[in-house]
């Protein structure tokens, strides 16, 4: 790679602006410092430059990378979903090493600027799965609605498996942190801008299930066992705020005994659930 | 009785299966249904004791006319006793399925009145889930012992995996704790699932609708440590399930004391965990990574060894063969190297098709460096001012938290001798290969 020029270029947040972005350096032929998001504060002495969106210039890039590897476009396209401050460099970097080999890179697993392209498309895809695991729907008014707070974008990346499974549903699947919303009905299937989505309490029928799956929950794990490691290590406690069978997350360490199994034989019924908030 | 009590006692007493998985079976959602399967599979939640939750386990029922010494079901125990309508329970599995609580529905059952009574109240569940709700998800049945092969039958075209558990790892245990079960009941069953799952994958390939019998296979499971059997008589066993009876999984259940016995190892014992433990990872390496039972564990070394992982143990025990040339190994030789998984063996495969792998690279590509830096060459050379020999490898690969447990148990030091041979000068301990590699020496 040359060396880079004491520049950094500014893009408007978009997958088509980055790609701009990768125009502008190939066309210059020298690389940027950096490139950051329009309205991102600025940490750096060096000259900036923005780079409009612009839609012919980003369909060329594109339809080139198509054509090198669709593999490699892949990974553009689901690394852009990461909520990496640095993706955008990563994925430039990425895209030029591609143009300059003039073939599929994506191979080149031990190469620095492919490991973290790699790294960062397998992030946003093990994050997609594992909300696929640990999302919880509540009925409202006939509509399954689930909350998540996932770090990178991933409703694109969940529709389908949802769809696949519940064609008969509709639902909801509100993004908090993005401040997006997965839509689904009769086959149809959108993701649109939803800030705020505030929810009734649950109705009788739903509360009732809830309580079912929380009871089955503490019941389920066996006392002589008890590993709250090895269960932050599967589940982070970072998912757990929207999934009832989990004790609340607190500070205090305490948390980790809720969620227990049941108490001696008999006492069971009625204490197990009293357990999950000690 | 509620149906908030009645999922507590049959919860509770199906909790001691260890089968969780609900891989092995690919299903599309059925017209006007709810529900697929997923070739991998997926796990929901996760418990406090650290496992799985990707199935609603529960029991049919957990009365039970057996006695099994070890079982909490068993006849004589004095516990609370439930059983769960059909309706019920394909109603609370398509409900809690709807809310992404669970991936389908694992189905065991004590015996009521008949072996063939009881099967056929679970065939009755799953036909409800099947053809009255046009279920898609997994269901992973037991096939219970005694009963007639015909409702065996309905029961694997119905689920995805069915599975008989061989409870104890030897005949003897079994006819000493599970009086009215025998080999032969159980293995009867295995081998019948056996010829169900391969004649059925004939005829899927003669007729396009072939109904599916069992798709994801058969699986068991066996208790660890209520008895005396040696971890090689276990794995072999294990091996043979593996190759006899084309078993998915076996799955080891480190014995926790339900109930006391006088046959039974006595009361505040805790569960054989690491064991259990190193008997998975022995069992990862005969199914993924083209390991023998033999090579593993032999007659002078019946056990596993409790500070390393078995494959470390066998590579530190073949020192002869290493190290390999990562660029030029054959897959099956990466496969051996400790610190190489599958994923990063294919990995390796498809990096150096490229371009010629060097440490950092190999670092960058997601090989655990601690371990495979010992056995391991790239282009022919070693790491910088790594020497290799059996006893500083094996120091320098037990944790930390090894080293004091070990520390702990054997209290004693080493005898030192002014005149004896000086022995461990040449050979690097953990802080030396840190210093090593951090450059300080």
């Amino acid at each position: 790679m040359p060396d880079r020029a004491n520049l950094i270029y500014r893009y408007d947040g978009t997958l088509q602006g980055l790609l701009c972005c990768v125009f502008e350096s190939c066309r210059t032929g020298r690389l940027p410092l950096d490139i950051w998001e329009e309205g991102e504060l600025s940490t750096s002495l060096a000259p900036e430059l923005t780079i409009p969106a612009d839609r012919e210039e980003a369909a060329r890039v594109w339809r080139r990378l198509r054509q090198l590897s669709p593999d490699a476009a892949h990974w553009t396209e689901v690394a852009f979903l990461s909520g990496d401050p640095d993706k955008a460099m990563a994925l430039h970097d990425f895209l030029w090493e591609s143009f300059r080999r003039g073939q599929s890179i994506v191979g080149f697993l031990g190469d620095p600027v492919v490991a973290r392209a790699f790294q960062l498309q397998r992030q946003v895809h093990n994050e997609a799965h594992l909300f696929l695991e640990f999302l919880r729907f509540e009925e409202h008014h006939g509509i399954l609605t689930a909350q998540i707070e996932p770090r990178a974008f991933v409703l694109p990346l969940m529709g389908k498996h949802f769809a696949a499974r519940f064609p008969g549903e509709a639902f909801v699947i509100h993004d908090i942190t993005h401040g997006a919303a997965l839509l689904h009905q009769h086959g149809r299937m959108e993701i649109q801008p939803l800030e705020d989505l505030t929810l009734d309490s649950p109705t009788a029928a739903e509360a009732q299930y809830q309580e079912l799956w929380r009871r089955y929950y503490d019941t389920i794990a066996i006392r002589e066992r008890l590993n709250p490691k090895c269960r932050m290590t599967h589940c982070a406690k970072r998912f757990w705020n929207h999934m009832l069978e989990m004790p609340p997350a607190r500070g205090d360490g305490k948390a980790l005994a809720g969620g227990f199994g049941p108490l001696p034989r008999g006492e069971a019924p009625q204490l197990a659930g009293a357990l999950r908030c000690v | 009785m509620e149906l908030l009590q009645k999922l507590t006692i049959l919860s509770d007493a199906a909790k001691y299966d260890a089968s969780c998985t609900s891989s092995g079976s690919s299903r599309s959602t059925p017209e006007g249904g709810i529900g697929n399967s997923f070739t991998a599979g997926l796990c929901h939640s996760f418990a406090a004791d650290g496992r799985c939750i990707s199935l609603l386990k529960v029991l049919m029922t957990n009365y039970c006319v057996y006695d099994c010494r070890y079982c909490i079901n068993r006849r004589s125990n004095d516990t609370p006793r439930a059983a769960f309508t059909p309706r019920e329970l394909a109603d609370l599995t398509i409900q809690f399925y709807r809310r992404n609580y669970i991936e389908g529905l694992f189905l065991s059952s004590g015996v009521l009145q008949s072996p063939d009574y009881t099967c056929e109240r679970m065939i009755k569940t799953l036909e409800l889930l099947r053809n009255e709700y046009r279920f898609g998800g997994y269901i992973h049945a037991k096939a219970i012992p005694g009963a007639d092969d015909a409702l065996t039958r309905r029961l694997g075209l119905l689920a995805d995996r069915v599975s008989v558990n061989i409870e104890m790892p030897s005949s003897q245990s079994l006819s000493l704790l599970c009086p009215e079960k025998t080999k032969a009941s159980i293995l009867g069953p295995m081998g019948f699932l056996r010829d169900g799952i391969q004649e059925n994958a004939t005829q899927m390939v003669q007729y396009r609708h072939a109904p599916k019998f069992a798709p994801a296979g058969q699986s068991t499971q066996m208790i660890i440590g209520a008895t005396p059997e040696s971890d090689l008589k276990i794995l072999r066993l294990t091996q043979g399930l593996y190759r006899k009876y084309r078993l998915k999984r076996v799955f080891f259940s480190a014995y926790v004391p339900v109930v006391s016995d006088a046959l039974l190892p006595a009361g505040e014992v805790k569960p054989p965990l690491l064991r259990e433990h190193r008997l998975y990872q022995a069992d990862w390496l005969l199914r993924f990574y083209g390991f023998d039972a033999e090579e593993l564990l032999d007659e002078e070394h019946p056990a596993f060894h409790p500070y390393v992982d078995p494959k470390c143990n066998w590579a530190l025990n073949h020192l002869e063969r290493f190290p390999v040339e990562v660029n030029t190994a054959p897959y099956e030789t990466l496969l051996r190297v400790p610190g190489i998984g599958v994923k990063s063996a294919q990995r390796i495969l498809t990096a150096r098709r490229h371009s010629r792998l060097d440490w950092p690279q190999l670092k960058k590509i997601g090989v655990v460096l601690k371990r495979a830096q010992y056995f391991l060459l790239c282009g022919g050379k070693a790491p910088e001012g790594l020497r290799v020999t059996q006893d500083g490898v094996l120091r320098a690969l037990i944790s930390q938290r090894d080293r004091e447990l070990l520390a702990a148990q054997h209290p004693q030091g080493e005898q030192l001798s002014l005149f004896g041979p000086p022995q461990n000068q040449n050979q690097p301990t953990r802080e030396d290969v840190i210093q090593c590699l951090t450059g300080q020496i």
